[in-house]
């Protein structure tokens, strides 16, 4: 059931990204809003996926590759409808779109349950916190990712002089504020997640000895972006640069993190 | 026609007379009155509107059948002075839908010298303004001046016939707001006293910058030339302080060599944290050097890559243009057949009303049985022949419109006939 509502949410994500990105040439009244209801359509199949595989496996389907996965795209899509006011066009939204069906698609293609049973010491208020707050995180990071390749793209059409049809694409400015919105609530979000992720440690019988992989990524990815919000709101250095630490911290982050999901069959093994 | 009238398009404008025969017939906003009422005591219109710009002087009225707005050329030529002959050279003449179609073409800004301007509808509902105030609208005018205030709208809202640059001063406006998003709080820097300098500040200013600065090698140019846009002046040896403050910096001198080079911009740009400077270059030869274009932050345009911008604007505005002719040759079409149907109104109205006197008769005659019935059963009999009445009547009203829309006058007029009460 959930691969079916997922493989509907996909087709809808396709349709808006492609028509987003390629913008026809003269396209017809009706369009944006066949678009935005297109999204609305895509966002309901893709939550009644997630709804389907609580309801199979009797719990929040975070702890497999590909229920997790599928739980961060939708994070993202939701998110992509608060950046869509300050988006003319459209076109940031077509960016974010097609992430959230890169990810989607993965999650296909990933297990989305797993076989044995959660452990007791899961059963912890921080748990939750964590993992919502870790979503949170990393769905604000792939926005400002999605928002720092069209930054990128128009500051180069820009320097190269290509100004013809510019005009259907968000300023340069609001770009780069919205990216630093973006790393900021990002990075608030993964501090309250990593928090949560201690004391949950913590509050085991048994408190691990050591680091896992996970926990290595999530606090080298807490470096980089704590490196970003310093560069860009205490030294106040912006634009190119800002867009270019938001590019590579995902793209970073989607490497170790995925490797990690792929490899463990879960975040923590 | 309508009736036994007509509605009528006649005027000139950039096209079809020099500026020299325009300004002659220009009339300003306060005469316009004085030419409605003008043109009403001639006999040559019953309804009209002025509309007086620097590029084109048109009368839209309804005129007798027979006249088809020839008497309109003649009060104009009389009234400016021209003799009749040499206007008629200049003047163009549109009847029935053409009329129609052409006031909306006009509204919609698709007549226009340059096609998407928005003033041309702001003129237009002047014209209309006044006329109402005057009194010179009536049962036909009035209602198409408000059609084509909302074809012009439905236009611009269905189009992107107004949304590119077409001119260097809006395409300097456009790319600054590409690098900016708003204007607003933004503050621009005006260096040399260029033309096309003058003209981009200027759009610069009306689409929300909040202070501009002027330097001059001349310090007392300066000073003038801020006067001229409220602005202040500042030396040139304050300019690269400036330089490191402002959003935008026009520069438009007629220096021979390149003022601002990469060595001089790039400690300023390191200065601003990179923050972005757009850098508009009006000046032939350029003063801003090519390669500070290549500088974090720092966006150098000239006077050919706004033109490019403006180009391309026009040619969208062209591509836009094809899609608008289509609604308004629909409009007018439509408005035009309604505008006929309401030839038939006179007629309607006395049919309807012969029908009500003979509804009343027909109660009257009844009024003994009428007394025996309850005020509620008075009330239903009351109401249910007025309903016949209505149903009977129907296909007639519907009939005499189509007629009237038809222009089949001959065939309303027998219909009216019809309605005549019979000789006693």
């Amino acid at each position: 059931m959930d691969a079916l509502l997922f493989s509907g949410a996909l087709l809808c994500y396709l349709t808006v990204a492609g028509t987003r990105l390629v913008d026809p040439a003269e396209p017809p009244a009706w369009l944006p809003r066949a678009l935005d209801l297109a999204l609305g359509l895509g966002l309901l199949s893709h939550l009644g996926g997630i709804v389907a595989m609580w309801t199979a496996s009797s719990e929040p389907p975070i702890r497999a590759a590909g229920g997790s996965v599928a739980v961060i795209a939708i994070v993202i899509g939701v998110g992509a409808l608060f950046v869509r006011p300050r988006d003319g066009k459209g076109v940031l939204a077509g960016v974010h779109v097609a992430l959230v069906a890169v990810l989607l698609g993965i999650s296909l293609l990933l297990p989305r349950t797993v076989a044995h049973e959660a452990a007791p010491a899961l059963a912890t208020v921080w748990l939750p916190v964590h993992a919502f707050s870790l979503f949170v995180g990393i769905s604000s990071f792939a926005l400002a990712f999605g928002v720092s390749i069209v930054y990128l793209w128009v500051r180069r059409r820009l320097k190269s002089k290509q100004l013809v049809g510019l005009d259907r694409l968000p300023s340069l400015d609001s770009l780069d504020q919205l990216n630093t919105r973006c790393v900021v609530v990002g990075f608030l979000a993964l501090t309250l997640g990593v928090a949560a992720g201690g004391l949950w440690a913590l509050t085991k019988e048994t408190p691990p000895t050591g680091l896992g992989e996970a926990v290595w990524a999530t606090l080298i990815a807490w470096g980089w972006y704590a490196a970003a919000v310093l560069v860009r709101v205490v030294g106040g250095w912006r634009g190119r640069l800002a867009a270019h630490f938001s590019v590579m911290g995902f793209v970073g982050m989607l490497v170790s993190l995925g490797g990690i999901l792929i490899l463990n069959q879960g975040w923590h093994g | 026609m309508i009736g036994d009238q007509e509605l009528v398009s006649v005027g000139l404008n950039h096209r079809t007379a020099p500026v020299a025969i325009r300004e002659l017939l220009a009339m300003p906003q306060q005469d316009l009155g004085r030419h409605l009422v003008g043109l009403r005591g001639d006999g040559a219109t019953t309804e009209s509107v002025i509309l007086s710009t620097c590029n084109r002087v048109e009368v839209y009225a309804v005129v007798p059948a027979e006249d088809g707005g020839s008497g309109i050329t003649r009060y104009l030529a009389a009234e400016h002075g021209i003799r009749h002959h040499e206007l008629e050279r200049h003047i163009y003449r549109y009847t029935g839908p053409e009329a129609v179609g052409h006031l909306f073409r006009v509204a919609s800004s698709l007549d226009s010298m340059v096609v998407g301007e928005p003033q041309i509808l702001g003129q237009v509902k002047e014209a209309f303004k006044a006329a109402r105030e005057i009194g010179s609208l009536g049962r036909l005018m009035h209602p198409l001046m408000r059609r084509t205030l909302s074809v012009a709208k439905r236009v611009r809202t269905h189009t992107d016939i107004g949304k590119s640059s077409v001119s260097v001063g809006t395409a300097g406006v456009d790319l600054a707001r590409q690098v900016f998003g708003s204007l607003e709080r933004r503050r621009a820097l005006l260096l040399g006293a260029g033309e096309m300098g003058r003209l981009v500040a200027r759009s610069l200013l009306a689409h929300g910058v909040e202070e501009l600065v002027v330097a001059n090698r001349t310090y007392a140019n300066a000073v003038e030339l801020s006067r001229h846009f409220g602005a202040s002046a500042v030396h040139m040896d304050q300019l690269d302080s400036y330089l490191g403050q402002v959003d935008i910096a026009i520069v438009s001198t007629g220096a021979q060599h390149h003022l601002l080079t990469r060595a001089r911009m790039a400690p300023i740009m390191r200065a601003r944290r990179y923050r972005p400077l757009f850098l508009v270059d009006l000046s032939v030869p350029r003063n801003v050097a090519p390669d500070v274009h290549e500088i974090e932050g720092a966006y150098v345009f000239n006077v050919d890559d706004l033109s490019a911008v403006a180009k391309a604007g026009l040619k969208k505005r062209e591509r836009e243009a094809t899609v608008a002719e289509a609604i308004v040759r629909q409009e007018a079409e439509r408005c035009y057949e309604s505008l006929g149907a309401r030839s038939a109104d006179p007629v309607i109205a006395t049919i309807t009303q012969r029908a009500e006197v003979a509804r009343l008769a027909e109660l009257e005659r009844s009024r003994k049985l009428m007394q025996q019935l309850s005020p509620e059963q008075q009330k239903v009999v009351e109401a249910m022949t007025r309903s016949m009445m209505k149903r009977a009547l129907h296909n007639v009203l519907r009939q005499a419109r189509s007629l009237a829309a038809s222009g089949d006058e001959e065939g309303l007029r027998q219909l009216g006939e019809a309605f005549e009460p019979e000789d006693e």
